[in-house]
């Protein structure tokens, strides 16, 4: 039996720079000559040696078969590590794990895409998705913002997403510093709903950021007459094993690990703790 | 048998789709002489921008085969004149009243937008994004998607009323900019404005026009307005206001045909004063000598 532990070497082929913190680097295996077969919101767990192992969300297109992305914030050790990397270094790579967003389920509906910082990431490979399948999807309305302009990632994809058909892309920010041009929204996330004209009858929202967010934004589409099983989240718990084995990403019963990161909401309310309580 | 004319756009309801041009019927004042203005689908104001604009030099208007040659350069008295003045007089007409607005920065059409927050009669925005943005080095808003989809955001996030934006046909793929308009949250797009032009006297060899080129609108234009709304209407699913070239009832059914959902007369106002009208029985007439009983039976409805 093969050891599930163990990872998978893979080079970085390029390095794209998206704020101060967060970088996107390619990756490709060097020995499998399939790629990862996954579905958008899965993740994979990266390791180097010495430092140790992290969840990651796969940021490309799922349709991208031979090469594939992560974005990656320096918050700490690991991604401390992981951001001193060049192209051509190797990183261990095990996966995909996880449930993804439900692609299947999303054929032909609307999709109300909502997320907050570094919470776009696992969310950008349905948007290609959706866009390089353009008529198996409606339309689909991407909410998204961060702390400043410069802390907004895939900035270089926007122009792609936005003249594609039947995409629409509103950004907000916190804080605007002087001297910047900011023709979009500032406030919070949930301000942005208010520009959404899909039909929640016929759509599906997804939804990605700080559990602050996410419970606004849970509520705001409540009231908007969305299905609770119609809205879908990414939970993030630090894990360790990626495969329901060690427990470390558990809440109450649920493995976010392998029953999520993804849940629909109605299993997030079930869930104790009254994570994204949305009383209303 | 009674044919429907009416349809809504951008969540407007109109009782017929005929406008005026932005820029060809002022205030409606001249008009009101001709014929009842509150007969119009809509009023559609000339080009208002945050100060007053003096225009460009004379000569600004010239014939040209089949259309006409204008450097006016949006000469206006600015919004707050026009809000003491124009507004006012066109509330009169209870029929919705589309402001048009223009500005040289992202920061001015944001200005705009919020003055109008709250102001009684006015039922939706369109940006003429024809203008120069001077951030960008003098290059208009409309020709780049980038700074289309900005000037769309700069408005869209400083207002709640139904966003228009008007494109200009002086570009390489109109389609581009219509999605990147929509993709930033307009609600329905206009077009076609005019198309840069240049005619030159051949007794004295000057510019027939003191600023040299000029937007040249009216027949000429009108088969390059329907080619672009056609496409428009292919990318993207938010309605179309035809404009171009328009003098009869028989030019407008071929924009509805092409994907307009309502149409707007610019230079055919000049030459007959009761155009929109004649145009509004023009395609009465035409629906119910074929059958058809609402204008929205020829939307989108060429046969390829
Ligand atoms: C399913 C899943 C997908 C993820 N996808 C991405 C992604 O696409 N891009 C990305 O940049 N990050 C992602 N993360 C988060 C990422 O796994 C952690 O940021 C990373 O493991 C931190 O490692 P570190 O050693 O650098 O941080 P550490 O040195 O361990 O910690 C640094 C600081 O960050 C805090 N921290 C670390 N991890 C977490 C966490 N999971 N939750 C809350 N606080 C934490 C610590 O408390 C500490 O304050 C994802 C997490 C999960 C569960
Ligand atoms: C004299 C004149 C003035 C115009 N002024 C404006 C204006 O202020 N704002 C604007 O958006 N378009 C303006 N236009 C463009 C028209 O609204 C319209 O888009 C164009 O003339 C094409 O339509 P037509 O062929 O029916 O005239 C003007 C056109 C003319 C002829
Ligand atoms: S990470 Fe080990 S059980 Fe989920």
């Amino acid at each position: 039996m093969k050891n599930p532990y163990i990872a998978h070497p893979a080079i970085i082929t390029n390095i794209r720079q998206e704020t101060a913190e967060t970088k996107t680097y390619t990756l490709e295996f060097t020995k499998q000559k399939r790629g990862l077969v996954f579905i958008p919101g899965q993740f994979n767990m990266i390791s180097l040696l010495g430092f140790g192992e992290g969840p990651f969300s796969i940021t490309s297109s799922p349709l991208r078969k031979e090469i594939f992305e992560h974005t990656i914030r320096l918050v700490g050790s690991l991604t401390g590590q992981i951001n001193r990397l060049n192209v051509g270094d190797i990183v261990g790579i095990r996966g995909p794990y996880g449930s993804g967003w439900p692609v299947g389920l999303a054929k032909n509906k609307d999709l109300l895409i909502i997320a907050g910082g570094v919470g776009l990431a696992p969310l950008r490979g349905l948007i290609d998705m959706a866009i390089e399948q353009r008529n198996g999807f409606g339309e689909v309305e991407i909410m998204y913002g961060s702390r400043k302009p410069e802390n907004l990632i895939f900035t270089s994809d926007y122009d792609n997403w936005r003249s594609a058909p039947n995409i629409r892309l509103f950004l907000t920010v916190d804080e605007v510093p002087k001297g910047i041009e900011w023709p979009y929204g500032q406030g919070v996330v949930t301000n942005l709903l208010k520009f959404s004209k899909i039909n929640p009858a016929n759509a599906l929202a997804f939804i990605c950021g700080p559990e602050i967010m996410m419970r606004f934004i849970v509520r705001s589409l409540l009231i908007r007459e969305f299905a609770e099983k119609n809205i879908f989240v990414s939970m993030e718990r630090r894990m360790e094993c990626g495969m329901a084995k060690c427990g470390r990403c558990m809440i109450g019963p649920k493995y976010v690990c392998t029953d999520g990161p993804v849940f629909s909401y109605p299993e997030v309310k079930a869930l104790p703790h009254n994570l994204l309580a949305a009383s209303l | 048998m009674s044919v429907n004319l009416s349809v809504t756009l951008a969540g407007i309801k109109l009782k017929n789709p005929v406008m005026p041009a932005s820029g060809t019927f002022g205030a409606g004042r001249e008009f009101s002489e001709f014929f009842d203005v509150g007969r119009l689908g809509a009023i559609v104001a000339k080009t208002v921008t945050l100060k007053p604009r003096e225009g460009n030099m004379p000569p600004r208007i010239c014939e040209t085969t089949s259309g006409m040659l204008n450097s006016i350069g949006l000469q206006n008295e600015g919004l707050e004149y026009f809000l003491k003045h124009d507004l006012p007089y066109m509330r009169k007409f209870k029929i919705p009243i589309i402001v048009n607005i223009a500005g040289n920065t992202l920061e001015e059409y944001a200005q705009i937008c919020r003055d109008l927050k709250g102001i009684e009669g006015v039922s939706a925005i369109e940006l003429n994004i024809s203008c120069p943005n001077i951030k960008a080095g003098g290059i208009a808003f409309g020709a780049s998607s980038r700074l289309a989809e900005q000037v769309t955001a700069a408005a869209r996030y400083n207002t709640d009323l139904p966003l228009i934006v008007k494109l200009t046909p002086n570009v390489y793929n109109i389609s581009k900019i219509a999605r990147a308009v929509v993709s930033a949250g307009a609600d329905a797009v206009s077009l076609i404005n005019t198309l840069v032009g240049m005619s030159i006297d051949i007794n004295t060899f000057k510019p027939q026009l003191a600023n040299y080129t000029g937007g040249l609108s009216g027949p000429a234009i009108k088969p390059v307005a329907v080619r672009m709304v056609w496409e428009v209407a292919q990318t993207v699913n938010v309605p179309i206001i035809g404009i171009g070239g328009i003098m009869t009832a028989e030019d407008a059914i071929e924009f509805f045909l092409a994907g307009a959902t309502a149409v707007a007369i610019g230079t055919a106002n000049f030459i007959n004063p009761t155009a929109m009208i004649d145009i509004i029985n023009g395609i009465e007439r035409f629906l119910s000598e074929r059958g058809l009983t609402d204008i929205r039976q020829l939307v989108g409805k060429v046969r390829l």
